[in-house]
């Protein structure tokens, strides 16, 4: 890591981690995630271009978190890293193993990802798709699906808010309606931890407003939510804890509020930011 | 919780009503409905032909072929025609449209492309080259019936093999971009059939002789040896497919969703397209290259049942033997208006060529693509 690369202001910016204890102020429970020293390089000997280096995160049940940043800095190959679909360095645990030691499959039923975009080239429909978020419980043949996939399946769609469109086709579905199901077939995967890269960029306020608030259930349920977040103040208002990405690592972590300061901000967007209480008490930002 | 405000009803892109799916029918009946479809049509088709039997006799006959009937039930022109000479061909009429439909089912899937065939991708003719092989090299009279689909298995992966390398080296991660695909297909035929030139020009007459036999056969005089041959494979490479289908669906989602649903993208794309091969090779190596089958059946169930793999291999496998069945049976009886036989490939690329050529120009469009 050469130093040039964070530039100058990093000192100013606090690192702010969490007292790892849930809202009641119990002790929480052990990391469900646990990422440190993680990196990616695209690129061979002099040409190499370091995409992500050292990044962290913790994270727990009942949490969630979003990860920030300007274009480019990395978020979705460290969500990609920390999901196993990138090869790199670090020490990825989930779940306290060592997510090396994990098969494919073992894997796939402690993480689910949910992608930007997902092109489907044939017409299944969107019930088929969701199912498909079954396959880590399928054992070999079974054709039929039993009782419990079907169920789980039908409560991925309502909760995702497909039910409408789940019979149709996905090649005929609007880019906001696909990303619901896939966000339903992320849901059926019924995993611990869930990693989502955007999961409300194609939709409209109302379902971007019910979509984190699904998201902020599930953690309050115990899950661990982790998500790639372009808006600053659905994640000051919705995420429990608010990492920020600038040029491949995470610079600070800590409660949205904090985090989220006119310096870290003007730092890591660029922007000159002015924060406020809105109307509604919620932390806010203008750009004047 | 705020309260849900009415929605409005779900609109395609153009905004249109999305279109309604069609009906998901159970593996089950598909195999039941089709395994029905397929004997019917076998039984009517052995009984065409020069000398007419009926329907009732040729079942007598099967069932004395089955030693459930003594030999005296039927007559024994009846039973020459039916055992000896009808029902090998109607067999391996069923036998290889279902191995090329269900190959052609899993090229589809596994490329993303419903342009996809043994025949479009180069792999029949690469499993012709290796039958050309076996004849020329004397292998075939060495190892018997087993040597055409041992190295027409080895011509088929090494076009699979091509494609593939091709896709990987254009950026297409083992994927198919529809040219990409087409024109490395169009590549490999061209340098197989070369190969096949050169070999059948350095081959003495009497290899000559046999070759030519066997890519104008088509389903001509194939006795139960072939059928022998090219079953069990076919039967093989159907059950892994059947069993990887699941895995073929989710891989159609991308291979990071595959991952991350437990899949393997990699090597569940390679061992069925060792399974995909495996079935055509067997097919090519006993009745020569036939063409489209493996085109045309998988693309209109998908558009009949839906693109889900298991029951598209399944009912696959009854259509594609039928299809080819009734082509090779349109070929006998215009042989006995006109004297001289054609082979059932002829039918099969009449029909499959132009329906080629309307899939590629409505993918073109950037509609058909998508089915």
């Amino acid at each position: 890591m050469s130093d040039d690369r964070r530039g100058p202001g990093l000192e100013a910016v606090p690192f702010h981690r969490p007292e790892p204890e849930d809202a009641s102020g119990r002790p929480a429970a052990p990391a469900l995630l646990d990422a440190r020293g993680v990196g990616f390089s695209v690129g061979r000997g002099a040409d190499v271009l370091r995409i992500l280096h050292d990044a962290r995160l913790t994270a727990r049940g009942h949490e969630f978190v979003g990860v920030l940043g300007p274009n480019g800095s990395g978020k979705t190959t460290f969500l990609k890293r920390i999901a196993g679909l990138l090869p790199g360095e670090g020490e990825i645990r989930l779940d306290g193993r060592d997510a090396r030691s994990l098969s494919v499959r073992e894997r796939s039923r402690l993480v689910a990802f949910l992608h930007q975009d997902t092109q489907v080239p044939f017409s299944f429909t969107g019930r088929e798709v969701v199912s498909m978020g079954r396959h880590p419980f399928a054992n070999g043949l079974s054709a039929a699906e039993g009782e419990a996939d079907r169920k789980a399946v039908q409560r991925a769609i309502q909760d995702a808010g497909c039910d409408e469109f789940a019979d149709k086709p996905v090649t005929a579905l609007s880019a906001g309606e696909r990303q619901r199901v896939m966000l339903a077939r992320v849901l059926a995967q019924d995993t611990p931890i869930l990693l989502l890269d955007e999961p409300t960029a194609n939709l409209d306020v109302l379902h971007a407003e019910e979509t984190f608030e699904l998201l902020r259930r599930l953690a309050s349920r115990g899950r661990c939510v982790v998500a790639v977040l372009h808006d600053l103040r659905a994640a000051a208002k919705h995420c429990t804890r608010v990492s920020l990405m600038h040029r491949g690592t995470i610079v600070a972590d800590g409660d949205p509020e904090d985090v989220l300061h006119e310096g870290h901000v003007a730092f890591v967007y660029g922007v000159a930011a002015r924060t406020f209480r809105n109307p509604a008490g919620e932390w806010d930002y203008y750009l004047p | 919780m705020r309260e849900r405000r009415p929605r409005p009803a779900p609109a395609g892109p153009s905004g249109r009503p999305a279109p309604t799916a069609p009906r998901r029918v159970p593996v089950a009946v598909l195999a039941a409905v089709g395994g029905a479809a397929a004997f019917a049509a076998a039984v009517l088709a052995t009984g065409l032909g020069t000398v007419t039997v009926a329907p009732l006799e040729v079942l007598k006959a099967i069932l004395v072929g089955l030693g459930l009937l003594p030999s005296s039930a039927v007559s024994a022109t009846d039973l020459a025609i039916v055992l000896g000479i009808r029902l090998p061909r109607v067999a391996m009429a069923l036998v290889a449209g279902a191995g090329l439909a269900v190959s052609g089912t899993v090229l589809q899937g596994v490329f993303r492309n419903p342009l996809a065939d043994p025949g479009v991708l180069g792999v029949a003719t690469g499993a012709g080259l290796g039958a050309l092989l076996a004849m020329i090299t004397g292998a075939s009279r060495v190892l018997g019936m087993l040597a055409l689909p041992a190295f027409a298995f080895v011509g088929a992966l090494l076009a699979v093999g091509a494609i593939l390398g091709v896709s990987f080296a254009a950026g297409g991660q083992g994927r198919g971009e529809t040219v990409t695909l087409i024109l490395s297909g169009m590549a490999a035929s061209a340098i197989f059939g070369a190969l096949i030139s050169l070999a059948v020009t350095l081959s003495n007459q009497y290899q000559v002789t046999s070759y030519v036999f066997w890519t104008m056969g088509g389903l001509a005089n194939r006795r139960w040896e072939h059928v022998l041959v090219a079953l069990p494979v076919v039967a093989i490479a159907t059950v892994y497919i059947l069993v990887r289908a699941r895995d073929l669906d989710i891989l159609l989602l991308g291979d990071e969703q595959a991952r991350s649903l437990g899949v393997h993208p990699v090597s569940t794309r390679v061992s069925l397209l060792v399974a995909a091969a495996l079935a055509t090779a067997a097919v090519v190596a006993m009745i020569g290259p036939i063409g489209f089958v493996g085109l045309i059946v998988p693309h209109i169930l998908r558009l009949l049942i839906g693109p889900a793999h298991r029951p598209l291999a399944v009912a696959g496998l009854f259509a594609g033997g039928v299809f080819l069945l009734v082509c090779d049976l349109a070929v006998r009886v215009a042989a006995r208006t006109s004297g001289g036989e054609i082979s059932a490939g002829v039918v099969t690329a009449l029909i499959g060529g132009p329906y080629f050529l309307f899939l590629l120009v409505r993918s073109g469009k950037g509609r058909g693509a998508f089915l």
